[in-house]
């Protein structure tokens, strides 16, 4: 199975449109904004004798990776935009239709936006993650505590999150063709699970994910993995059922 | 290559948009597809593509399913909508995008941009087109793989007079070079130039499958007229042969269904004479309305 000259397609494609640039860049400025205010507020309230009473905490430092688990959840917006417009952008402008002549298998065409989107949400995945990190030792100036390994871990795990929440929102865009109702459909996904509470939480995409963004564990991980298939699996039946 | 359709047949639910069409689309020349809004011409042009799948029947490009056909762009070539672009991509990137796809040399981009008279405005985001030049950049993404089968669905909309010109003798050199260019048209007076053979689809069924000439002469509206002093005298003899006669004037006859060498020569054999003897070709226009005059699906009372 060769996706290779469509993934060429994709990659021009994506690079070619103003919205892509401008979905990134918002990423970025959402982390970064969010990191450091989630430090400078550890700070404020530590140093504010006032403050003592709201604290939920008697940490007088925190770790540097820390304010990225909200931080990424936040930034995710931006990257669930990004990903959805490079599949509802072709419905909502007819391009499918080349789109799907140029390469008639759908799998190859699913392939290969899921393959670049991915690849390039992964690649922002880690400027974010690195990103946030310095946001974060602003925010928080001498009360960070500063763990090399665990950093590193923190990064990777925004990256490989974010890459799985971009392959959601190019799936559900093939599904359901509309941005606005794709953007729905993924922030109830995403965003719902989060207000929900008990064992239901463990097995559902936004909850597994924010538990694995936060603790890194593998069975978190596994759980949002297996709805990203699902949704995968669903997008390329849809394809290939549906008349273009 | 010859495009193939067998039983090609296109169901929503109870609505049959395409029913059972069976066509051969030879290459080396302009197949016309005509017929009247919702006949299923574009139906038709999108289950060749792959982009609809028929219910049942094949639509085969020299033997092979488009589907089945590697990197297709260098094989078909087609326009179906001039707007089906990304309206904040450039021209130029967009015809770079669809290169990639299939393997063609970049230098392919330029060529085509220059062919189809965009190269000034490349660089400009295909949103800022006019409706001519987007009509343009699809004909351009239609040539970008030199394909050897063209489907263009209503290529010459919203195209000035110098630009239909330019459409019109862009595919009869197609055809010229061997290619099978199959191009949708509601401009008759278009396709009469453009066409050497056509196809009449109504309510998704075939009405008319039969080259140019044959579709115009085939048509009531075909008919000679005959000028004579003795008018009344030739019209007797004439039904007396069979043929359906029209007086239009005290000395004027309109004859369909016959032909102007049997006319005179009954004419010589009775001793009339003659003034005009002369044959009037219906247009394409008239041909076609008369064949689709039944299967109008959203006709206004006439």
């Amino acid at each position: 199975m060769t996706a290779r000259a469509p993934a060429r397609a994709e990659w021009i494609k994506l690079w070619s449109v103003r919205s892509t640039w401008w979905c990134l860049a918002s990423s970025v400025l959402l982390m970064v904004a969010c990191a450091w205010t989630l430090g400078n507020d550890f700070v404020h309230d530590l140093e504010n004798p006032a403050e003592q009473a709201v604290r939920d905490t008697t940490a007088t430092t925190m770790p540097l990776h820390e304010p990225l688990v909200m931080s990424a959840l936040l930034a995710q917006f931006a990257v669930v935009a990004f990903a959805m417009l490079a599949m509802t952008g072709e419905y909502a402008t007819g391009l499918i239709r080349s789109t799907l002549r140029a390469e008639p298998s759908r799998g190859r065409v699913l392939l290969a936006k899921v393959g670049v989107v991915g690849a390039v949400t992964f690649a922002c995945g880690l400027l974010l993650g690195v990103a946030g990190l310095g946001a974060a030792r602003l925010g928080l100036s001498d009360y960070a505590a500063v763990d090399g390994g665990a950093a590193v871990g923190a990064i990777l795990r925004v990256a490989a999150y974010l890459t799985l929440v971009s392959a959601i929102s190019v799936a559900m865009g093939a599904v359901l063709r509309g941005g606005v109702g794709t953007m729905g459909a993924v922030l109830v996904l995403l965003v719902g699970p989060l207000l929900v509470s008990g064992t239901l939480a463990e097995y559902l995409p936004g909850s597994a994910g924010a538990t694995f963004l936060r603790d890194g564990t593998a069975r978190d991980g596994v759980v949002l993995a297996l709805w990203t298939a699902a949704l995968l699996a669903s997008a390329y039946a849809t394809l290939r059922r549906r008349d273009a | 290559m010859t495009i193939t359709l067998t039983g090609l047949t296109k169901r929503y639910g109870p609505t049959v948009a395409v029913h059972d069409i069976s066509l051969q689309i030879a290459p080396g020349k302009v197949t016309g597809f005509l017929g009247p809004n919702g006949s299923g011409k574009s139906t038709t042009m999108r289950m060749i593509l792959g982009l609809d799948h028929p219910t049942s029947g094949t639509a085969l490009i020299n033997g092979r399913r488009y589907a089945d056909i590697r990197h297709p762009l260098r094989t078909v070539g087609a326009l179906l909508d001039a707007k089906a672009v990304h309206p904040g991509r450039t021209a130029r990137n967009h015809l770079r995008a669809m290169a990639a796809s299939n393997g063609i040399a970049e230098r392919r981009v330029a060529e085509a941009l220059e062919t189809v008279g965009l190269t000034t405005v490349a660089g400009k985001r295909a949103g800022t087109l006019s409706l001519g030049m987007s009509q343009r950049l699809g004909i351009a993404e239609a040539l970008l793989g030199d394909p050897e089968v063209l489907i263009f669905d209503e290529p010459v909309n919203g195209l000035d007079p110098d630009g239909v010109r330019w459409v019109r003798q862009l595919m009869r050199s197609l055809a010229a070079e061997g290619r099978t260019v199959f191009v949708s048209s509601h401009l008759m007076s278009e396709m009469q130039l453009t066409a050497d053979h056509l196809v009449v689809i109504g309510k998704g069924r075939i009405i008319r499958d039969a080259p140019i000439q044959q579709v115009i002469a085939g048509s009531t509206a075909t008919e000679i007229r005959v000028r004579s002093p003795q008018a009344e005298a030739l019209r007797g003899h004439l039904a007396a042969a069979g043929i359906t006669v029209r007086q239009t004037a005290p000395d004027e006859l309109a004859v369909a269904g016959a032909r102007i060498e049997q006319i005179g020569d009954i004419a010589y054999a009775a001793g009339v004479r003659l003034h005009e003897l002369s044959r009037r070709d219906a247009s394409l226009e008239e041909a076609y309305l008369e064949l689709t005059a039944n299967d109008v699906e959203y006709g206004a009372v006439r």
